[in-house]
């Protein structure tokens, strides 16, 4: 067997972003059939939901880029 | 033949050309020049690269006819939000480890990633998997150009399939990566522009946003509605597989490593997420509507775009968005190529073929790859007759099946082994293969990934299992 390389190491904040962001995401498809079948402005309410959580996401993703200038090469938690 | 878009289409052509052999003096500089453009490429820059290398032909012509036939809001959710979420994902999760890895070890791959974190053998089957699944995803980039070039421009398809495939050739053999950069900038520009240009054209020409939409509406009631015809499993899992490639096609990732820093390359990436939002929500908006008043009973729904530029635009500005249609092929087609150049040259050549070669010798083997690629695939576009959007679709998401898992475990999970690895990635795309062919029918179409990334977390977990076991039996340190 050949010895696993060390992760680089990932800033563990962002990953739990990161999958609260997508089981958010996924989650919305739960309750896609009544999303849907309410309407605001002419367009189905699963619409205006997803379009806010995603416009919230990228100015969180823009800020947190800025944020962070570098991430260590380790282990999750390491930050330069 | 127009005269006219044929004259726009070989300027265009001959500007690219020319760009390439131009920029192609920085190129020389050596493996990390030619393969990550030395990493100097700012945020605007790559973030419209980036947004370019995610469109392709089907931007133009196959996922807006979808809007055209299923309806606005289906593609909105899925195309839209589903791309801005990867993009979203990959600033998260995979782009500051990945350039790290790249600054560190002077590496330009997903393959050499994988080497480095889990072995040689998962790197030869990523490799193996890049080199034939990619090549099969530039098919359709030059069915597209064919199909454009023979409808609009009236050359015979073949003619069009073998000038697209020239000039790609020409401009990524000559430049690398900076050319194929500043080619791709160039290309999003005029794909935002004219995708965009033509949706406000479009609203203005029938009055405004509500004229539109009710106009649209009587011709297909579910423009404006959620089409209950589209499975949810289905959506899920097309936007699933639109992430997944998003997070780990080596042609987006080697977008991060050209950054000039993490920082930028991120912002790049929420850039990106931005842009295709706006371009799938604002841009289909106007342009399917568009098409569902001037054309309710169009039969080609991957005539959508073309109908309505041919109908609204005047003769200059239906030139452009001639040129706009092969930009879209181009920029997705050069970036898979240089990619698959890259994987070659870097993980196949150097590692198995000539590990001692030069610098300037691996990119030479990674130049006589991509022309030897870039014949065959011109072959089969030739012969090839089957739906441009089913095989980008097939493609997209046998990658994110085979790579996703492996490659999240690995930078995620300290714990992840050599075998759990190797397990992940051949169970993954075995996983949607299989049920691709198997179910065909009898499951929601793009439903199989939804079943493959579940299987390929479980070999991950037993291949790791495994290793542990047999680390213990024999003594070692588990890794």
């Amino acid at each position: 067997m050949k010895p696993a390389g060390r992760s680089p190491g990932p800033d563990p904040r962002a990953g739990r972003i990161a999958l609260a962001l997508f089981l958010g995401w996924l989650a919305s498809w739960i309750i896609v059939g009544p999303l849907t079948q309410i309407h605001f402005a002419g367009l189905p309410l699963f619409w205006w939901v997803q379009l806010l959580y995603i416009t919230t996401g990228l100015i969180f993703g823009w800020r947190y880029a800025d944020r962070t200038g570098s991430v260590a090469i380790g282990r999750p938690g390491e930050e330069s | 033949m127009r005269l006219f878009e044929t004259g726009v289409m070989l300027l265009y052509f001959a500007g690219a050309v020319s760009l390439a052999v131009w920029l192609s003096r920085r190129g020389r500089q050596g493996a990390d020049a030619f393969w990550s453009a030395n990493r100097t490429i700012g945020i605007p820059i790559n973030s419209l690269a980036q947004f370019s290398s995610l469109l392709s032909s089907a931007s133009f012509l196959g996922f807006l006819g979808m809007a055209y036939r299923f309806g606005w809001i289906y593609t909105s959710v899925v195309f839209g939000i589903g791309s801005a979420l990867g993009f979203l994902l990959s600033l998260l999760l995979v782009s500051g480890p990945l350039r790290q890895f790249c600054e560190e070890h002077n590496k330009f791959t997903l393959s050499s990633y994988f080497e480095a974190r889990f072995g040689p053998g998962v790197a030869a089957l990523s490799s193996f998997i890049v080199i034939v699944v990619f090549s099969l995803f530039l098919v359709p980039q030059l069915m597209g150009a064919g199909l454009a070039g023979s409808f609009i421009l009236g050359v015979d398809y073949s003619v069009a399939v073998i000038l697209t495939a020239i000039c790609i050739l020409t401009y990524v053999l000559i430049g690398g990566m900076v050319s194929v950069t500043w080619m791709d900038f160039m290309n999003a520009v005029m794909m935002f522009v004219f995708m965009v240009v033509l949706s406000a054209v479009a609203i203005a020409h029938f009055g405004g946003v509500g004229e539109l939409a009710a106009g649209a509406k009587a011709s297909n009631p579910r423009f404006l509605q959620w089409n209950p015809a589209m499975s949810a499993w289905s959506c899920v899992g097309l936007a699933v597989a639109i992430i997944g490639a998003i997070l780990c096609s080596p042609h987006i990732v080697m977008r991060i490593y050209s950054a000039r820093s993490i920082r930028e390359g991120r912002k790049a990436l929420a850039l990106s997420g931005a842009l295709s939002l706006f371009f799938h929500i604002f841009g289909y908006f106007g342009v399917a509507g568009a098409a569902l008043i001037l054309h309710p009973d169009l039969e080609n729904i991957d005539r959508t775009y073309i109908v309505v530029m041919d109908s609204l635009l005047p003769a200059v500005l239906r030139g452009l968005a001639v040129a706009a249609i092969f930009a879209a092929i181009l920029s997705t087609a050069d970036a898979v190529l240089l990619a698959l150049g890259a994987e070659f040259s870097q993980n196949v050549f150097r590692r198995f073929l000539r590990p001692a070669a030069s610098p300037q010798r691996t990119i030479r083997a990674g130049r006589v790859m991509m022309l030897l690629v870039g014949i065959v695939v011109t072959m089969l576009a030739l012969r090839q007759t089957a739906n441009i959007g089913i095989v980008m679709g097939l493609v997209v998401g046998g990658v994110a099946s085979a790579f996703v898992v492996p490659l999240l475990a690995g930078i995620w999970w300290t714990g992840a082994s050599s075998s759990g690895a190797l397990w992940s990635m051949g169970g993954g795309l075995t996983t949607y293969v299989g049920a691709m062919v198997l179910w065909r029918g009898q499951i929601p179409i793009f439903s199989e990934i939804l079943l493959a990334l579940p299987l390929a977390g479980i070999a991950l977990l037993g291949g790791t299992w495994f290793d542990r076991r047999r680390a213990e039996r024999e003594g070692v340190c588990p890794v």
